[in-house]
C-alpha cells in the first residue's frame, strides 16, 4: 500500500478533507440503503413492502426468518438445514475442483511456452462471451447422459467448469508476476515440479487464490436457474431455488423472501470481509505489473 | 471417468431420496399455502392407508414446473403423477407427456365431477387428467361500504363511482393483466376462436372492452398500476369497494367484512371470467404407473376433494364432495361454485399462451392513455401475428450437412497438421508436459461450455414446436435480420433491441468506471481516516446475489410501494411511473446494474493505484503538474494496463446481464428496455418455445461479441503500442 | 567446509537456438576444477543462456556439456551439483532467511538438526547470524545477496553459478562484495562460472576471463593476459577501463621492421609484431591504451583537450588531434594543471601498441 494520490508528507486541506468525508458517506448510505431496506422488511411482520422511505424497521420480529428456516421435508426432516448444506456443499467443493481445474491450467499458461498455448488461453476467453441461456437444454441432456441429474454432483461439475475460464485467466495474471527466478532456484535446489507448484508458487499466490475462490463460490451460491432445472427434489435443492419459492405467480412474500434474501447474502458477505484485504491485490496484480 | 468412478461419485453426492423397500411414487405440484397443507394431509392419508407406498412431494413454482416438466418427462426423469392447470393438457398430450385417462381409471361418469370441469382435460375427445379444482375470478366487496351485490355492472359501476375519492378507489384488480380483463371481453360477446388466433384483438368487443377500462381508468375508479399486493393493501385498509380476484386473494384478506358474489352482467350478457381447471395427470414415462395412478385417483375422489376444499379452500370438482355439509354450506366456495356456469375455459392449446402477451401490451398502452382503444387493439393484433409467425419451412439439410463434413474435415487436417509441426519441431515432449497440467481444466471446459454451445448452435438452424424439431437452415437468422416478425426499428427489432444493447452495454460500463474510479481516488487519499469502513459498505453490493438485488430494486421502483417513489413525496415531488416510459424504465435498469456493478471497478482501480509509485506523483509536482495534471499524465495512463481487461470483461458481463433487465424492467414498456439476451430468452421460454429462434439470437449475440472484442482488444493493443 | 568436491566444467560447441534465432553459436569452453572464470560480454550477448545451459535451466540446442567428465546434457538441475545465485536473488519470499538456506537440504531429506547446524555455519561465514529469523522482505540489498549466496553454498555443490550477482548493489557494497566473493572462492575451492557485464569485476574475481560477443567466444584467458594482448579489437576494447584508442592508417614499414602509419603524419615503429606476409598499404587499426600514451610538450601527435576527468592522482584528458578523440592518463603535477583548450602532445612509444587488421583480429608478437 505503498501508492498515493496526494503528494506524501503534506496534510491536505481541511476542505479537501471534509469533501472527500461527504462524499464517501453519500456513496455508503446509497451502498447501504438497499440493503437495510432488505433487513427492514425482513423484519417488520408483513409480507408487503411500505412505501415508508426509511430504512429503518417500524416493528421488529423475527417471524420471518423462523418461517424460512424451519420449513420441513414431507418425512418431517430439517428441509431449511438440509439445503443451507447443499448450498454449502456444492459451493464448496464448486470452489475445490474449480480452484484445481484453474490453478493447474493458469500455471502452465504463465510459465511453459508450447504449441497450442495461444489457442488455449483464446478458447478460454471465448468462452466468456458465450450466452448462458442457449446452453441450458443442452447441459441438460448431457448432464442426463452422464447420470448426473438431480444429483449435487451434477451440480458442481458444471459450476466449478463455468468458473474456470475466468479463474484461469485471472490465476495466471498473478502467476506472471511471480519471478521465474524463484522457481530455477528451487529447480536447482532440487524440488521437483509439483513441488515447486505447490509450496512456492501456490503460497505466494495467496491473494489471488483467495479472490479467485471468492468468485467460484459465488458462482455457485447465487446461481438458480440451473440448479432450479437439474434438482428435481425439494431435499436436494439449494438456498437460492429454495428461495424463487417466495416469489411467486400470484404474489410475493416479500418478508420471506428478505430473510431468505439475508440468510443467503450473510455467508457471502463476510467471505467479502474476510478477504477485502486480498481483494485489493489480487484482482489487479496480473494486470498491473504483467 | 470410468463407470465405477463415475458411480462413486455420484453416490458420494447424491443426497438423493433414501432408497424404499415399497414403491415410491413421486409427486410434483406448485400448490403453496393452505393448499400445500391440505394436499400434504391427503398424501399423508394415502400413505397411512396404504403402508406399502411412499409418496415423494415436489413443491415447485408455477411457471418452473412446467419447463422442469417438459424437459424432465422425455428423458425419464420425470415424476410419475403431478398437479397442473389444464392450459397446457392440448400441448403437452402432442408431445406425448401424457398418460391417457383411459389407461389408467375408469372413465367417470357424467355426475362425477361438476359438469364444468371436464371439457378442459379433454384433448380429441380423450380425457387426460382427473380434475381436483376450478379457479376463476368473482367479484369481492366490503361489506361496509357495499352492502347489496350488484347485479349489472352499470351498477358496479356506479356504486364504484361513489366510492372513489383521494385515496380511494371504487373497484380495484390486476386492470393490466388480462386474466383479469377477460371478464369484460367474454362479456361484451368476446369468444375464444375454434382455430388460432384465439383472440381476434381488432374484434368489436375487445375494443369496447379497452374503451370499458380506459373509462373507468379515466374516472379513477380504478388504481394505477395495481398488483396484486396493492389490491389486497386496498382492500384491508378499506380503501377499495370492490375487488375482483380468485380463492387465492381469501388469504389475504385481512380483517374487513367481505362478501362474494357472481361477476355483474354486461347488457349483452353476463361478465364471464376464465376458468382453469387444476387436475392430476400421470406422466407418460411414470416409473410406477400404477401406483401413480390409484394416487392420481385417490386425490381426485370425493374423500381427498373434502380435505382440499375445507383445509385448502379449493373450489373442488368431485361433485359427491359438494354433499358434504361443511362444503354445502360454506358461503364463500358456494359463491365460487355458482360463477363457474358463467366461466370461459382456457383453450388448452398452446396458442392459447401467444394471447396474453399481445392482450398485455394493448391493457397497459390504452391504461397509460397512450393509444385509443382501437390502436391499441390493432397493436395487439400485429403483436400476435408476429409472435405466433407459422415456423419456417423445412429446409434441405444435404448441403448443410456436406458445409458441416468439410468444416470437419479441415478441422482434422489442420489439427493434423499442427502436431505434425510440433512433432518436426521435436517440441512433443514439451507440448504434451504442459497440456497435461491444462487437461483437465481444459477437458471440462470443452465438454460442460463448448459442447452445449456447439449445440446451442446446432439448434438455432431447427425450428421447435410442440416438442417436434424441423431442420430449416439459416431461416431463423433471415427471419431476425429482415425484421420478418418486428420491424427492425421497432421495440423488439433486432436493430432496435442491438442498439438498446449497445447504449444499455456503454452507459453501465462508463458509469461503473466513473464512480468506480472516482471512488477509488477518494479512497486512496493519503491518511484518510475510516478508509477500512467506507471500503467495506462501498463493496457490500458486490457482496448480494444479483437476483435478489433485481427483485429489490424493482420493489424500491414500484410506483405505490417503491421506497424511492417514497423518497421523492417526502420532498415533495411527483411520484414516477418508473416502468411506463422507456427513459425512465432503462434508467431504472441501469440505477440497479449500476449500484451492484461498481464495487467491482472500485476495487480494481484501487489495486492499481496502489501499484502507482508515489515518487511519480512527487516527480510530476516538481514538473509543475498540477492535480489535473498528475491525475492525467501519470494516473491515468499507469491504470490503463490494469483498466482495459476489466472494462473489456465489463462489457461482455453486462451485454449478457440477464437478471437485471428480466426482473427489473421486464422489457417494459412494450419490449422498449429489453436487450438481446432477454429476448433470447423470451422466444424461448416464455413465448411458444420456440428454442431454434432463440438460439439463433444467441449465435447473433456471440458473433457481435466476438466482432467487438476483436476490434476493442486489436485497438486496445495499439493504444498500448502507441503510448511505449 | 573440507569436503567441498570441485569439479571441471566443459562445454564442447554449446550452441542454443530459440526457434530462428541463434542466441549462443558454439562455445567450446574447459573450466577446471577450482577455477574461477567470468563469462563477460555486452548486455544480450548470451551470457545468462550460457550460464543456464550449465546450470541445466535451459536445453542444449547442440553441443555436448561436461560437469567433473560426465555428459549432463540431460540431467536435471539438481544432480548436476551446483549452487547458482541470481541476479534478483531469487530468495523464497514466504521463508525465513533460515528456511531459505536450509531448502535444498530439506529437499534431501536431510536431517533437521543438521540442516540446521550447516545453516549457522553458514550464516557465520556470510555474517548473518541475526538475521536467520527474518524473512528476505525485511532485509537490506546487501543482505539478500549474501542469503542467496549462503543458499547456494549450504548444499556443498562442486560447481557455483552466478548470474550478475552484485549489480543490484550500489558501488560501495559492490567492492566490498567483490572481495569477499574472492575470499570464499579462496576459502571453498569450488569452481565458479560467474557471469558480468561489468568488465571491473571480471578483471578483479577471475582466474581467467572469457568474453562473449554476439554468441561468439571472443577470447580465454587470465585477465592480464586479455588486457596486454587482446585478440581481436573487440576484446581490447572491451577490457580495461578507460577504454582502448583506436586509430585508422596503413601498413608500412621504417626499415626496421613494419610501422603503423596513421593521420597527421603519425608514425609508430612496431617491430614487436608480426605483420607476416601483409602488403604495405593494408588497412590497419592501432590500439593504445590511455596509459600507454606518453603526454608532454613534444611529440609527433598535438592536440586540444577537449574533456578532463580528474581522479585525484591521476586524471584523463580527452585529446581532439585532428579530429579523432584520443584518451591519455595523465598523473601527478600534470593532473592538477591540466584544463580545457590546453594544447598537448602525444607519442605512442615502441612496443606497447597493438595492431588490428581490417577483420578485427590483433596482429600476432613477434618472439623476443
Ligand atoms: N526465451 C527466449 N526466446 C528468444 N530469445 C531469447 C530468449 N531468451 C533470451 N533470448 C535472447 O537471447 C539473447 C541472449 O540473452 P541473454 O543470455 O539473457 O543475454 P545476457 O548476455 O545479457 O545475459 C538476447 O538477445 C535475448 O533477447
Ligand atoms: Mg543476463
Amino acid at each position: 500500500m505503498s501508492g498515493a494520490s496526494e503528494p506524501v508528507g503534506r496534510r491536505a486541506s481541511l476542505l479537501a478533507t471534509v469533501g472527500t468525508h461527504a462524499l464517501l458517506v453519500l456513496a455508503s448510505i446509497a451502498a447501504l440503503y438497499p440493503v437495510l431496506w432488505v433487513l427492514k422488511i425482513a423484519l417488520q411482520p408483513g409480507q408487503s413492502f411500505d412505501n415508508d422511505p426509511s430504512p429503518f424497521p417500524s416493528s421488529v420480529s423475527l417471524e420471518h426468518f423462523v418461517e424460512v428456516t424451519s420449513t420441513t421435508t414431507a418425512s418431517g426432516g430439517w428441509l431449511f438445514g438440509r439445503q443451507l448444506f447443499n448450498s454449502l456443499a456444492v459451493s464448496g467443493l464448486t470452489t475445490a475442483v474449480g480452484l484445481l481445474l484453474a490453478t493447474s491450467a493458469a500455471y502452465a499458461f504463465s510459465r511453459f511456452r508450447f504449441a497450442g498455448r495461444e489457442a488455449g488461453l483464446t478458447a478460454f476467453l471465448l468462452t466468456q462471451i458465450f450466452p448462458g441461456i442457449v446452453m441450458l437444454i443442452p447441459l441438460y441432456i448431457l448432464l442426463d447422459l452422464m447420470g448426473l441429474l438431480n444429483a449435487l454432483a451434477g451440480l458442481v461439475l458444471v459450476y466449478s467448469t463455468t468458473s474456470v475460464p475466468f479463474a484461469t485467466w485471472m490465476l495466471k495474471g498473478y502467476f506472471d508476476t511471480i519471478p521465474k527466478e524463484l522457481e530455477e532456484a528451487a529447480r536447482i535446489d532440487g524440488a521437483s515440479s509439483f513441488y515447486i507448484f505447490s509450496r512456492i508458487v501456490l503460497p505466494l499466490a495467496r491473494p489471488a487464490l483467495a479472490v479467485t475462490a471468492l468468485f467460484s463460490f459465488m458462482t455457485a451460491w447465487n446461481e438458480f436457474i440451473l440448479a432450479a432445472t437439474l434438482m428435481n427434489d425439494a431435499s436436494s435443492f439449494t438456498l437460492p431455488v429454495a428461495l424463487q419459492r417466495y416469489v411467486g405467480e400470484y404474489q410475493t412474500d416479500w418478508g420471506s423472501f428478505a430473510a431468505g434474501a439475508v440468510i443467503v447474502s450473510v455467508p457471502v458477505m463476510a467471505l467479502f470481509y474476510a478477504l477485502q484485504r486480498h481483494l485489493v491485490g489480487g484482482l489487479t496484480a496480473g494486470a498491473v505489473k504483467g | 471417468m470410468t463407470r465405477t468412478a463415475r458411480a462413486g461419485l455420484a453416490a458420494l453426492l447424491a443426497w438423493g431420496p433414501a432408497a424404499h423397500a415399497g414403491q415410491t411414487v413421486v409427486l410434483w405440484h406448485a400448490y403453496r399455502g393452505a393448499e400445500e397443507t391440505a394436499l400434504t394431509q391427503v398424501v399423508d392419508a394415502y400413505e397411512a392407508a396404504h403402508p406399502d407406498v411412499t409418496v415423494e412431494t415436489l413443491g415447485v413454482p408455477y411457471e418452473a414446473l412446467a419447463s422442469k416438466l417438459t424437459t424432465a418427462i422425455p428423458r425419464d426423469n420425470g415424476p410419475d403423477v403431478f398437479v397442473f392447470a389444464h392450459e397446457r393438457v392440448g400441448g403437452w398430450t402432442h408431445a406425448g407427456l401424457l398418460r391417457p385417462v383411459a389407461d389408467w381409471a375408469t372413465a367417470p361418469s357424467a355426475d362425477t365431477f361438476l359438469p364444468a370441469s371436464l371439457p378442459p382435460l379433454t384433448v380429441d375427445g380423450a380425457l387426460m387428467g382427473l380434475p381436483l379444482a376450478s379457479k376463476s375470478v368473482i367479484l369481492f366487496r366490503n361489506t361496509d361500504l357495499v352492502p347489496e351485490a350488484p347485479a349489472t355492472v352499470d351498477a358496479l359501476v356506479a356504486s364504484a363511482e361513489a366510492h372513489t375519492g383521494p385515496g380511494r378507489f371504487g373497484l380495484a384488480y390486476e386492470a393490466e393483466s388480462f386474466y383479469f380483463h377477460a371478464p369484460w371481453y367474454f362479456g361484451l360477446g368476446g369468444t375464444l376462436a375454434a382455430e388460432p388466433p384465439l383472440v381476434d384483438f381488432t374484434s368489436a368487443p375487445f375494443v369496447d372492452s379497452l374503451a370499458f377500462v380506459d373509462g373507468l381508468q379515466e374516472a379513477h375508479v380504478m388504481p394505477d398500476e395495481a398488483t396484486g399486493a396493492l389490491v389486497a393493501q386496498l382492500f384491508n385498509e378499506g380503501r377499495a369497494a370492490f375487488v375482483v380476484s380468485g380463492p387465492w386473494f381469501l388469504g389475504e384478506i385481512g380483517d374487513v367484512p367481505y362478501a362474494l358474489s357472481p361477476l355483474p352482467a354486461f347488457p349483452s350478457g353476463p361478465a364471464r371470467p376464465f376458468m382453469t381447471e387444476e387436475a392430476v395427470f400421470v406422466s407418460a414415462t411414470a416409473a410406477h404407473p400404477d401406483a401413480g395412478a390409484a394416487l392420481a385417483s385417490w386425490l381426485a375422489g370425493p374423500e381427498a376433494a373434502v380435505v382440499r376444499a375445507t383445509v385448502g379452500r379449493q373450489v373442488v370438482a368431485s361433485a359427491a364432495a359438494w354433499d358434504d355439509p361443511a362444503l354445502a354450506s360454506d358461503p364463500v366456495l358456494s359463491a365460487f361454485r355458482d360463477q363457474l356456469p358463467d366461466t370461459v375455459p382456457m383453450d388448452n392449446r398452446p396458442q392459447m399462451r401467444d394471447v396474453w402477451e399481445p392482450a398485455q401490451l394493448a391493457l397497459k398502452k390504452v391504461l397509460r392513455g397512450d393509444a385509443s382503444a382501437a390502436e391499441a387493439g390493432a397493436a395487439a393484433a400485429r403483436r400476435l401475428s408476429a409472435i405466433t409467425a407459422p415456423t419456417p419451412a423445412p429446409a434441405n439439410p444435404t448441403p448443410y450437412l456436406g458445409l458441416l463434413a468439410t468444416a470437419v474435415l479441415g478441422g482434422l487436417a489442420v489439427l493434423w497438421r499442427w502436431v505434425a509441426g510440433v512433432r518436426a519441431q521435436g517440441a512433443l515432449g514439451d507440448t504434451l508436459r504442459a497440456w497435461t497440467w491444462i487437461a483437465p481444466a481444459m477437458a471440462a471446459v470443452l465438454v460442460l461450455v463448448f459442447v452445449p454451445f456447439a449445440t446451442g448452435i446446432g439448434i438455432s438452424l431447427f425450428a421447435h414446436d410442440e416438442g417436434t424439431w424441423t431442420f430449416v437452415g439459416l431461416a431463423n437468422f433471415r427471419a431476425i435480420v429482415t425484421g420478418q416478425y418486428f420491424p427492425l426499428l421497432h421495440p423488439l427489432g433486432f436493430v432496435y433491441t442491438l442498439l438498446v444493447t449497445v447504449l444499455w452495454t456503454a452507459a453501465n460500463v462508463v458509469l461503473h468506471l466513473a464512480l468506480g474510479l472516482f471512488l477509488a481516488l477518494l479512497l486512496n487519499r493519503k491518511g484518510l481516516a475510516l478508509r477500512p469502513v467506507y471500503r467495506v459498505l462501498l463493496i457490500l453490493p458486490w457482496a448480494v446475489p444479483n437476483y435478489i438485488t433485481a427483485l429489490i430494486w424493482k420493489g424500491l421502483f414500484h410506483k405505490q410501494f417503491g421506497a424511492i417513489n417514497g423518497l421523492l413525496e417526502a420532498l415533495g415531488l411527483q411520484g414516477v411511473s418508473w416502468f411506463s416510459s422507456f427513459p425512465t424504465a432503462f434508467a431504472a435498469n441501469l440505477c440497479t446494474n449500476v449500484w451492484l456493478g461498481f464495487p467491482f471497478m472500485m476495487v480494481v482501480c484501487l489495486g492499481a493505484l496502489q501499484a502507482i509509485p508515489s515518487e511519480l506523483y512527487e516527480a510530476a509536482e516538481v514538473d509543475g503538474a498540477g492535480a489535473w495534471d498528475r491525475f492525467r499524465h501519470v494516473t491515468l495512463p499507469l491504470l490503463q494496463p490494469a483498466l482495459v481487461p476489466a472494462v473489456l470483461l465489463g462489457t461482455v458481463w453486462t451485454f449478457n446481464q440477464f437478471n437485471i433487465v428480466y426482473l427489473v424492467s421486464g422489457g417494459e414498456p412494450d419490449g422498449a428496455t429489453e436487450i438481446l439476451i432477454s429476448e433470447a430468452y423470451r422466444w424461448a421460454f416464455t413465448r411458444q418455445e420456440r428454442f431454434g429462434y432463440a438460439a439463433a439470437y444467441a449465435v447473433l449475440i456471440f458473433v457481435v461479441l466476438l466482432g467487438w472484442s476483436a476490434v476493442s482488444t486489436r485497438l486496445a493493443r495499439r493504444a498500448e503500442e502507441a503510448a511505449r | 567446509m573440507a569436503d567441498t568436491g570441485s569439479a571441471s566444467v566443459q562445454l564442447d560447441g554449446v550452441h542454443k537456438r530459440y526457434g530462428d534465432v541463434h542466441v549462443v553459436k558454439g562455445i567450446d569452453l574447459d573450466i577446471a576444477p577450482g577455477e574461477f572464470v567470468v563469462l563477460v560480454g555486452p548486455s544480450g550477448c548470451g551470457k545468462s543462456t550460457t550460464l543456464r545451459m550449465i546450470a541445466g535451466l535451459e536445453d542444449i540446442s547442440e553441443g555436448e556439456l561436461r560437469i567433473g567428465g560426465r555428459r549432463v546434457n540431460e540431467t536435471p538441475p539438481k544432480d548436476r551439483d551446483i549452487g547458482m545465485v541470481f541476479q534478483s536473488y531469487a530468495l523464497y519470499p514466504h521463508m525465513t532467511v533460515a528456511d531459505n538456506i536450509g531448502f535444498a537440504l530439506k529437499l534431501r531429506r536431510t536431517p533437521p538438526a543438521d540442516i540446521e547446524a550447516r545453516v549457522r555455519e553458514v550464516a557465520a561465514i556470510l555474517g548473518l547470524g541475526d538475521l536467520l529469523q527474518r524473512r528476505p522482505g525485511q532485509l537490506s540489498g546487501g543482505q539478500r545477496q549474501r542469503v542467496a549466496m549462503g543458499r547456494a553454498i549450504a548444499r556443498r555443490p562442486s560447481v557455483f553459478l552466478f548470474d550478475e550477482p552484485l549489480s543490484n548493489l550500489d558501488a560501495a557494497l559492490r567492492v566490498q562484495m567483490r572481495a569477499e566473493l574472492a575470499a570464499l572462492h579462496r576459502d571453498l575451492g569450488t569452481t565458479m562460472v560467474y557471469v558480468t557485464h561489468d568488465q571491473v569485476e571480471a578483471m578483479t574475481l577471475a582466474t581467467r576471463i572469457a568474453v562473449l560477443h554476439q554468441g561468439v567466444l571472443q577470447q580465454v584467458g587470465p585477465p592480464m593476459t586479455l588486457f596486454q594482448r587482446p585478440a581481436n579489437r573487440f576484446v581490447a576494447g572491451f577490457i580495461g577501463s578507460p577504454s582502448m584508442n583506436f586509430v585508422d592508417g596503413v601498413l608500412a614499414s621504417d626499415g626496421t621492421g613494419p610501422a603503423f602509419s596513421g593521420p597527421s603524419g603519425l608514425v609508430v615503429s612496431m617491430t614487436h609484431v608480426d605483420a607476416g606476409a601483409m602488403p604495405a598499404g593494408a588497412k590497419l587499426t592501432l590500439g593504445v591504451r590511455p596509459h600507454d600514451l606518453v603526454v608532454g610538450d613534444a611529440g609527433p601527435l598535438r592536440g586540444v583537450v577537449r574533456t578532463v576527468e580528474r581522479m585525484g592522482w591521476e586524471a584523463f584528458v580527452h585529446v581532439d588531434v585532428a579530429g579523432t578523440t584520443l584518451v591519455a592518463r595523465v598523473e601527478g603535477p600534470l593532473a592538477a594543471r591540466v584544463d580545457l583548450g590546453d594544447s598537448l602532445a602525444l607519442a605512442v612509444p615502441d612496443g606497447v601498441a597493438s595492431l588490428f587488421g581490417a577483420d578485427g583480429v590483433a596482429l600476432g608478437r613477434r618472439r623476443s
